[in-house]
């Protein structure tokens, strides 16, 4: 009797620890899949959500498959809204929306620039409590309105909004030419006493860069010495993604091109893969391809000599493949090989040193050296005491580049073209 | 009530119980006369513990507290009052009246008009009595049942043998029955048989039986000859690769296949009737040797202890031989197939074979056979693996597949890829149910078109099987009522559940998932954990025959 009546009360507990009441089909809800902040003029704040309107079904009585004249009006639309603070302005959107307003499928979390400026610790850390919110969401600082910004993320190629968004943010392995942080690590480094943290910098480009007469020119300028929004590109998708915003204690302080954020991400140990235009060793006007990838983590050491200021020394390894030779040097060969690799050692270095200058001329630690740096210490407290990202500004660093060719592409030797001379 | 007995059981170590107790609740009257042997041997145990006073030997140490075996409705009896348990010896005494008056008389009209009054003549039509002189002297009659004879072997053997003049003149003082049988009756295997009793069933299973004027035994003479299914080809355990026999409804031929395969001595068939008015023989297969006597007791005791009037194939023994009736899982493992069986018999599990079904049954079972096929160990071993573990995988499929469907949809759409998700609302949009709902009418609608694809004759089969593709293939593509992704999770779940080498099984997979559904619908994954672990312990705590039914690496 006692076993029956134990087991009455606990299987009549169960439910009530279970969240059985608040059970919604999947229709009941609507997902975001972009949420963003701006600065607001009628009220604080104006969060625009970017919502798929779940209008057209694959293979619904309708059939026909999808329209593509106005789809974008069509198959996501887009709230913008001011209200005091983020989770009233959703309650505010669900006055017009018959679904309830759901976040954990969001994909970007959009910040314009003046917000980031002005900083946005206090806006992270109250946001990230929600139960809904994902913290693999990719962090993104836009230059411009958000509202804007958020309208113009449409999916170009194919039709899911989802897989642009995921697959916009893994091009950072393909190019590097931006930091992707996801909404967890942001918020961590934000709170961190080792690193600053970083989010990818985008803005909308109205192609205005694209000149469509002109005069030729010789002029070259290195692929990523382009900010989010100036690319001189002509058609595609209006939003791109381009640098890296640099933040201090919260707050955006600079911003990284593509050159610069290849850099940081190769002193992260995070860089994948990406092409280099570098002038030939032998005739500067000749333009050799390199792609370059990172061998292995870099090598970070750091001392405190003089006066407790950091010395640091990188070491970053890094290897490539001849992707094109304009030039007919027979590079493939031992001899020629470490002129190469010499030159695009030289490169890289000043590249990076580039960067690293420019971060602590922001006094911004996006690198992470404060990682090595508090293994220094012996507690915790002395640690923070220290103060390192005050203190980063006065480090020295010394940078070096280790670049090794290890594969020549499908061709193992060069022969000259035979042109009129011969 | 059992997860606590069972939970605990799964923390707590304890001693398996040891089952030569003193003490033993039987559960029939005629329990005790099952073996006699035993209670014998208990008896002079006790006596030679009484004598020798000190005997250190366990066995006797047991049956030393012994209490003589008391059946459960004789210990009622016993308590209602002593006069009532004199009544229990009657009915004993009364059968061996009975047994008395069963023997066969020496006069041929006597036992010409028992044996007429017993099989009701002349009602009944089927039953011929032959009456004839043999070798032109003797009075005596054959009896049989119509068309369950071979009647060739009677006609052109038996009886112009027995008819011919001077076959007769060799018998000295000897009585004719063993005459006959020794020179005269040309027929492979016969026997004397002395009772009424004895006679009338041997010649309702087909034999034709011989009584002969001034004797009191008769000769049962095994002609058989009726008509019966040959063997053919496994109609539910299909293989490509190996043999392609299945057993028949024919008792005879199942034990020829079976013996054709395991050429060996050891191998014993015993035979024992079941169902009180049919007589429905099953067969008790084991080795000899490796099969524990233990489970070979029990089957037998089990299937003698049977009470009902009727047995028609294994399916009904499984049913009175099974260890738990509420177990959700098969505790028998039944084929249809030669091979398989000979394979059980020879890994020590006992086979019985019953009379009218094409299947065999083995016991004991664990979990993972139930999982095997015999085409597992024909093909070579990475793919038999392969497939072992694609049935797993079927398993899990057909249990969790359509409860964790409800359970995303409906409490965790987060943990559903966004492309899926978008598609699954989309095609949701135009639904008019909940998903419960609608999961449980696609349910009932695929269940109804299985069991009408079974049932419904052949002829009308075809239009069946068309309405059903277009109800489902419709719901699939339409996306109403069913939709989609409720479509596909169900066929994923009922391709997976017919996976299984053993119907049963598959069912029993049936009624955990309907759970799964409710619990999930209403409360969501926490409960399928819940009942995940209620299920593993509930398959856990069973043992069959003795035997852990989870044992994973047991036979």
């Amino acid at each position: 009797m006692r076993r029956i009546l134990a087991l009455i009360l606990i299987l009549s507990c169960l439910p009530a620890l279970t969240a059985c009441y608040d059970a919604l089909e999947v229709d009941d809800w609507a997902y975001v899949y972009t949420m963003g902040v701006d600065k607001g003029i009628s009220n604080k704040l104006r969060i625009t959500v970017q919502l798929p309107t779940m209008k057209s079904s694959g293979g619904g009585i309708e059939g026909g498959g999808q329209s593509s004249t106005g789809s974008e009006n069509k198959d996501f639309v887009v709230i913008s809204l001011d209200c005091p603070t983020f989770y009233t302005g959703v309650n505010m959107i669900n006055s017009s929306l018959s679904r309830k307003i759901n976040y954990s499928h969001s994909k970007y979390f959009v910040v314009s620039e003046d917000i980031a400026k002005e900083g946005m610790g206090n806006l992270m850390s109250a946001f990230v409590r929600d139960r809904q919110i994902r913290r693999t969401m990719h962090m993104i600082v836009v230059k411009g309105k958000t509202s804007d910004f958020i309208k113009e993320i449409n999916p170009v190629l194919g039709t899911a909004l989802s897989k642009t968004q995921e697959g916009m943010m893994n091009m950072e392995k393909v190019n590097g030419f931006f930091d992707d942080n996801d909404l967890g690590s942001f918020i961590d480094d934000i709170k961190s006493h080792k690193i600053q943290p970083v989010s990818v910098l985008a803005a909308i480009n109205d192609f205005s860069n694209y000149k469509k007469e002109g005069q030729p020119t010789d002029e070259i300028k290195s692929a990523g010495d382009y900010y989010a929004g100036e690319l001189p590109r002509n058609d595609g998708n209006k939003t791109e993604y381009l640098g890296t915003a640099i933040f201090n204690a919260g707050k955006m302080v600079g911003e990284f091109n593509g050159d610069e954020t290849r850099a940081l991400l190769m002193i992260k140990g995070e860089y994948e893969t990406g092409s280099y235009v570098i002038h030939d060793p032998y005739n500067s006007k000749l333009l050799d391809t390199i792609i370059v990838s990172q061998q292995k983590k870099p090598d970070i050491k750091i001392d405190f000599k003089k006066e407790g200021k950091p010395d640091i020394e990188v070491k970053v390894f890094l290897e490539g493949e001849i992707q094109a030779l304009q030039s007919t040097v027979n590079y493939e060969s031992m001899e020629y090989k470490p002129i190469l690799e010499n030159k695009v050692e030289a490169f890289l270095k000043e590249q990076i040193d580039k960067s690293i200058s420019k971060a602590l001329a922001l006094n911004s630690d996006v690198f992470g050296f404060g990682e090595k740096a508090s293994m220094k210490f012996s507690t915790i407290q002395d640690w923070e005491e220290y103060k390192w990202l005050e203190k980063f500004k006065d480090s020295s660093v010394k940078t070096e580049v280790q670049f090794v060719i290890r594969r020549t592409g499908t061709l193992i030797k060069t022969n000259p073209t035979k042109d009129g001379k011969q | 009530m059992s997860i606590f007995t069972a939970m605990r059981k799964l923390f707590i170590y304890s001693e398996p119980k040891i089952h030569n107790l003193g003490f033993e609740l039987l559960e029939g009257d005629d329990e005790g006369a099952l073996q006699p042997p035993d209670q014998t041997r208990a008896n002079q145990a006790k006596q030679d513990a009484q004598n020798s006073g000190l005997n250190n030997n366990e066995m006797s140490k047991g049956n030393k507290n012994a209490i003589k075996p008391l059946g459960v409705s004789e210990w009622n009896k016993s308590r209602k009052g002593d006069g009532e348990n004199q009544k229990l010896n009657p009915s004993q005494t009364q059968n061996k009246n009975q047994a008395q008056n069963d023997t066969i008389s020496n006069d041929l009209s006597y036992s010409l008009n028992v044996l007429k009054e017993k099989f009701g003549l002349p009602k009944n039509e089927d039953i011929v009595f032959r009456k004839f002189k043999i070798g032109k002297k003797l009075d005596c009659f054959m009896i049989y049942v119509e068309g369950m004879i071979d009647k060739s072997s009677i006609n052109l053997s038996m009886l112009p043998t027995l008819m011919s003049k001077d076959i007769l003149e060799d018998m000295g003082k000897q009585s004719p029955v063993d005459f006959l049988i020794e020179t005269v009756i040309p027929v492979h295997n016969l026997k004397k048989e002395s009772l009424y009793g004895e006679c009338i069933k041997q010649v309702l299973s087909g034999a034709s039986v011989l009584f002969v004027e001034g004797c009191t035994e008769c000769i049962v003479m095994e002609t058989r000859g009726y008509e019966k299914r040959s063997v053919e080809s496994p109609k539910t355990e299909m293989v490509v690769m190996g043999a392609q026999e299945a057993f028949t409804e024919n008792l005879r031929t199942n034990l020829t296949l079976v013996r054709r395969i395991l050429k060996t001595q050891k191998l014993v068939t015993e035979l024992i009737p079941a169902g009180d008015i049919n007589n429905t023989m099953c067969a008790i297969l084991y080795l000899d040797g490796v099969a524990s006597p233990r489970v070979v007791q029990e089957v037998i005791k089990r299937i003698k202890s049977i009470k009902t009037d009727l047995i028609i194939g294994s399916g009904m023994v499984e049913q009175f031989i099974e260890d738990r009736p509420l177990m959700l899982f098969p505790q028998v493992l039944s084929t249809e197939r030669p091979d398989r069986t000979a394979s059980f018999i020879m890994d020590g599990q006992v086979v019985i074979i019953t009379e009218g079904a094409p299947f065999s049954m083995a016991v004991p079972v664990t979990f993972f056979r139930l999982l095997h096929t015999s085409e597992d160990s024909f093909t070579r071993w990475p793919f038999g693996t392969f497939l072992r573990l694609l049935r797993l995988f079927g398993l899990f499929c057909a249990t969790l597949l359509p409860g964790l469907y409800v359970a995303m949809v409906m409490f965790h759409p987060e943990m559903l890829p966004t492309e899926l998700l978008a598609s699954i609302v989309k095609s949701k949009e135009l639904v008019p149910f909940p998903t419960l709902l609608e999961v449980l009418i696609m349910e009932i609608a695929f269940e109804l078109i299985r069991e009408g694809g079974i049932r419904i004759p052949s002829i009308i089969g075809q239009t069946l099987g068309i309405v059903g593709a277009l109800i489902l293939g419709q719901a699939d593509s339409v996306g109403r009522p069913g939709k989609p992704h409720a479509c596909d999770n169900r066929f994923g779940h009922g391709i997976g559940k017919f996976r299984y080498p053993k119907l049963q099984h598959g069912s029993c997979y049936k009624n955990r998932e309907i759970l799964f559904y409710n619990c999930r619908r209403l409360f969501g994954l926490f409960w399928n954990s819940f009942c995940h672990i209620y299920f593993r312990v509930h398959y856990l705590q069973y043992e069959v025959f003795w035997y852990s039914f989870p044992d994973a690496c047991g036979t």
